[in-house]
């Protein structure tokens, strides 16, 4: 839908918005340390630098909340005229789905080119070895992570309305952050149990943070690893991949069984 | 063509909004649906169209059944009271959208359709501007614009004026002419008399009398 794009003129303001809370002084900003800002810098589980995760969380909760309805709109408004033409809305879910990944990456890539353009502005930006490799990391991660959250509002909209899907949904996503720190008081991380890196790895927002993931390419693990531990993009690729699949596989279900029953629930119609 | 329904039912939140419904619709016939509100005449027209399930029975359109060889019934148009279209969207564009989803259409039909219920397909304001009539009749065009073989009509001269009024019936008498099967819930006795060859009676989900 043509009159989503004009939503991507919020990457602009997003990236510009990240790099200001980082880069203020110094003459010179590594590209890679401006991939690293956009996915949550180095954070530790401090209760501080967990507040900074949230403040890092802000260009995701923009762009769920702006496509929050991409789908679910369908189902306020002309939903009987839309529907009585849909013979295959598996198909059209899909379809839709595949919109909307290409929305996500084009709001990724203007994220990155916002950030990048506003550092050159006021630093000379160096692209180190290893930087386009944090690039792919995360073009990757975080476009399967804005999928499965902005996918999930969708559907949950379906179910009990777009107001309470957007709470639940970011609510999910500041408590997955907030256990970072609640784990870490419990365990604490400094004693590198087995139990911590399993707790770490089951949370999805972990996943995000590109700075706690190790490389087996020995560069890029050196701007990287800050915690040190065993924890491969492949694993957050499949991982996230998996949970991806899983959700568009209930959305086809939940899209499928919908009767239109009820209608213009939200914007109104006639 | 011929549309049959057999024994439907359907309980929502346990009350029962349609009871044993058997109904035998030809092609070219139009079929008047009257009774007070909340008497089961849209619900009827939403489990005919394929867009609610039915608990129990079957709904047959030539020689298919619906939800088992076909999840809505083909080729039909609709129009059902309180169901809008886009707000944001000029009439033209709605029906535009609308029609990609088969690509059956092209722009000029999509022009003719809107004249044909008396609205300028230039016309840059958007849905929400319009004025009831005006949305009632752009309602019809889309249901309309891909000349189908079944029209459900929910209370097509709701909102319109006398011309208003005059215009939908000539058009819904052109569709039956054309062939169409049409199905019409109305509030307007006027308009069952003097469109319907049959008209059913309905009361509590069910159907309790039928004239020829």
């Amino acid at each position: 839908m043509k009159v989503y794009f004009k939503y991507l003129v919020y990457g602009i303001f997003c990236g510009i918005f990240q790099m200001l809370l980082y880069f203020r002084i110094g003459e010179k900003v590594l590209f890679s340390d401006i991939i690293l800002v956009l996915s949550f810098y180095k954070p530790i589980f401090y209760i501080s630098s967990i507040m900074d995760m949230v403040m890092n969380l802000i260009p995701i909760f923009i762009f769920q909340i702006l496509y929050g309805t991409y789908i679910y709109r369908h189902f306020c408004s002309a939903s009987v005229y839309y529907f009585t033409r849909c013979t295959n809305r598996r198909k059209w879910f899909l379809k839709e789905s595949i919109k909307l990944f290409g929305y996500i990456i084009l709001y990724l890539i203007i994220l990155l080119i916002s950030s990048t353009l506003f550092c050159m502005l006021n630093f000379e930006v160096v692209f180190d070895k290893g930087s386009i490799q944090l690039m792919c990391y995360f073009l990757i991660i975080f476009s399967v992570w804005f999928y499965i959250t902005t996918i999930s509002i969708n559907i949950i909209s379906i179910l009990i309305g777009s107001h309470y899907s957007v709470a639940v949904v970011l609510s999910i996503q500041l408590i997955l952050v907030l256990l970072l720190n609640v784990f870490d008081t419990c365990i604490p991380f400094e004693n590198n149990l087995a139990i911590n890196i399993i707790l770490l790895k089951i949370n999805p927002i972990s996943h995000l943070v590109i700075s706690w993931h190790s490389s087996k390419i020995p560069y890029v693990n050196k701007l990287i690893n800050l915690l040190d531990i065993n924890f491969v993009y492949d694993s957050s690729i499949v991982y996230l991949g998996l949970l991806g699949v899983i959700i568009t596989m209930v959305g086809c279900i939940i899209i499928n069984n919908k009767q239109i029953i009820y209608f213009n629930r939200e914007t109104g119609g006639l | 063509m011929q549309l049959l329904a057999k024994d439907i039912n359907k309980k929502i939140k346990n009350k029962n909004i349609l009871i044993d419904i058997n109904l035998k619709l030809d092609s070219g016939n139009i079929y008047g649906f009257v009774g007070r509100n909340g008497s089961g005449k849209t619900m009827l027209f939403r489990a005919l169209s394929g867009l609610m399930k039915i608990d129990s029975g079957e709904i047959i359109y030539d020689k298919k059944i619906l939800h088992r060889d076909m999840t809505i019934l083909p080729n039909m148009g609709i129009i059902l009271e309180n169901a809008g279209l886009y707000p944001e969207f000029t009439g033209f564009k709605n029906l535009k959208l609308l029609a990609q989803i088969n690509s059956k259409i092209d722009s000029a039909q999509i022009n003719e359709a809107i004249i044909r219920v008396g609205l300028d397909p230039q016309d840059k304001r958007i849905v929400r501007k319009y004025s009831l009539g005006m949305k009632q009749r752009i309602v019809l065009a889309q249901a309309i614009m891909e000349k189908p073989d079944v029209l459900l009509l929910d209370e097509p001269t709701n909102a319109l004026d006398d011309s208003g009024v005059e215009l939908i019936r000539t058009i819904i008498l052109e569709e039956k002419k054309r062939g169409a099967l049409i199905l019409i819930a109305s509030h307007n006795k006027e308009d069952i008399h003097l469109l319907a060859d049959k008209v059913y009676y309905m009361d509590n989900g069910n159907i309790i009398d039928r004239v020829v």
